[in-house]
């Protein structure tokens, strides 16, 4: 893979974000607000990728947090387990309306945790994380999907003002089977575009149990 | 699986297992998880664990009830450790394999509950005639569906 690029536009990425839409909404309507619901094979596996996002984070005073592809809104669960006294204004965001529609029933009774259906992130917050969001390219050409991935990530940094974080699947090992519908990439194109195009520091996380990555991401100040 | 689901859906269901715990990413996962979270704890059923790690038929619901009903008998069973019924065991063994060095996969089989009414555990076995890989080795008691039967009939 080359430097991945940044030339698409939104009216390009049309076809792909329509896609991801009736790819989510038929996941949740099969299976409902459970890690099945969103691709996930189970509620740890889930959570083991929030402790490695969550990294990015200081929960030490409170802060606002953009959940791109935000699903059910998974992470509110876990954050309200793990870090119990953290204060975060949380806003989720995904494709798939009836993904939205989900998790507002589902959280409705909390008022720090707001959900949007948009291709966008509406909003600047402290930090920006997206969990599984680029690993299931369905048939979208690689090119396409790149740019998909090129442009979240540019606009997780535009809003992001401590950062953000994403994660990827890792290849396979040599010999091994690939679904050709899945999304694998070695992590070195995104360290060189979160650091090149978009003049960020990145931390490598990997090795932590699962074929996959965590990049967590921080503007330079120069 | 002594009447709970289908005779042809046991092989399955057990592959679903093996899976999760399977040479290289599998156990390296489960390892993970175990880190983190302390899944597998005393106290802890291995029913409840299984259905945390939605380890077991995942849509076909009839499939899936016999799963956890079988699973929820294992309290029921005794294990190759006399302090320790079935489920008790399977917990405690995993919690120490998957904290150890360098742990194997796992590897779930199925015995006649005719020849050892237990469950019980292998450290380090070569359970696949056409494999050499090692594993920690677990084996469930099952009985055939027709004794089942047989013993239903001779009670009436």
């Amino acid at each position: 893979m080359t430097m991945p690029t940044h030339t698409n536009t939104d009216a390009d990425l049309g076809d792909v974000y329509a896609a991801i839409e009736r790819y989510y909404t038929s996941m949740i309507t099969k299976f409902g607000p459970t890690p099945r619901g969103v691709d996930w094979t189970c509620r740890p596996t889930q959570e083991l990728r929030f402790v490695q996002l969550l990294k990015l984070c200081s929960f030490s005073s409170a802060f606002s947090l953009n959940d791109v592809g935000c699903g059910y809104g998974a992470l509110i669960a876990y954050v309200a387990r793990r870090h119990a006294d953290a204060s975060i204004n949380y806003l989720g965001i995904d494709l798939s309306p009836a993904m939205v529609r989900s998790a507002r029933r589902l959280w409705r009774g909390r008022s720090d945790a707001k959900f949007v259906a948009a291709n966008a992130i509406p909003r600047s917050a402290d930090y920006s994380i997206a969990s599984g969001i680029f690993n299931v390219k369905l048939d979208q050409p690689l090119p396409r999907w790149e740019s998909f991935i090129a442009m979240t990530l540019a606009g997780m940094r535009a809003t992001g003002r401590r950062g953000f974080a994403a994660n990827f699947m890792a290849p396979l090992p040599h010999g091994a089977r690939a679904q050709a519908e899945l999304y694998r990439t070695p992590p070195e194109p995104w360290i060189r575009y979160c650091e090149r195009t978009l003049g960020s520091s990145v931390e490598l996380l990997a090795d932590y149990g699962l074929r996959e990555f965590t990049l967590l991401v921080r503007p330079q100040f120069s | 699986m002594g009447g709970f689901t289908y005779d042809f859906y046991v092989s399955g269901m057990l592959e679903s297992v093996n899976l999760r715990f399977a040479p290289g990413d599998g156990i390296k996962e489960m390892i993970a998880l175990q880190k983190e979270f302390d899944i597998f704890s005393e106290g802890r059923s291995v029913r409840n664990i299984f259905a945390l790690l939605n380890i077991g038929p995942t849509e076909n619901w009839a499939q899936r009830r016999g799963w956890y009903r079988f699973l929820s008998s294992l309290t029921e069973l005794p294990s190759d450790k006399r302090d320790q019924n079935a489920d008790q065991r399977i917990v405690s063994a995993l919690r120490a394999h998957l904290a150890s060095k360098e742990a194997l996969p796992v590897y779930f089989a199925a015995h006649a509950s005719s020849r050892n009414p237990g469950v019980y555990v292998r450290g380090r076995d070569t359970p696949l005639v056409y494999s050499t890989q090692e594993y920690m080795t677990i084996s469930l008691p099952m009985t055939a569906i027709e004794k089942n039967r047989e013993k239903r009939r001779a009670k009436r």
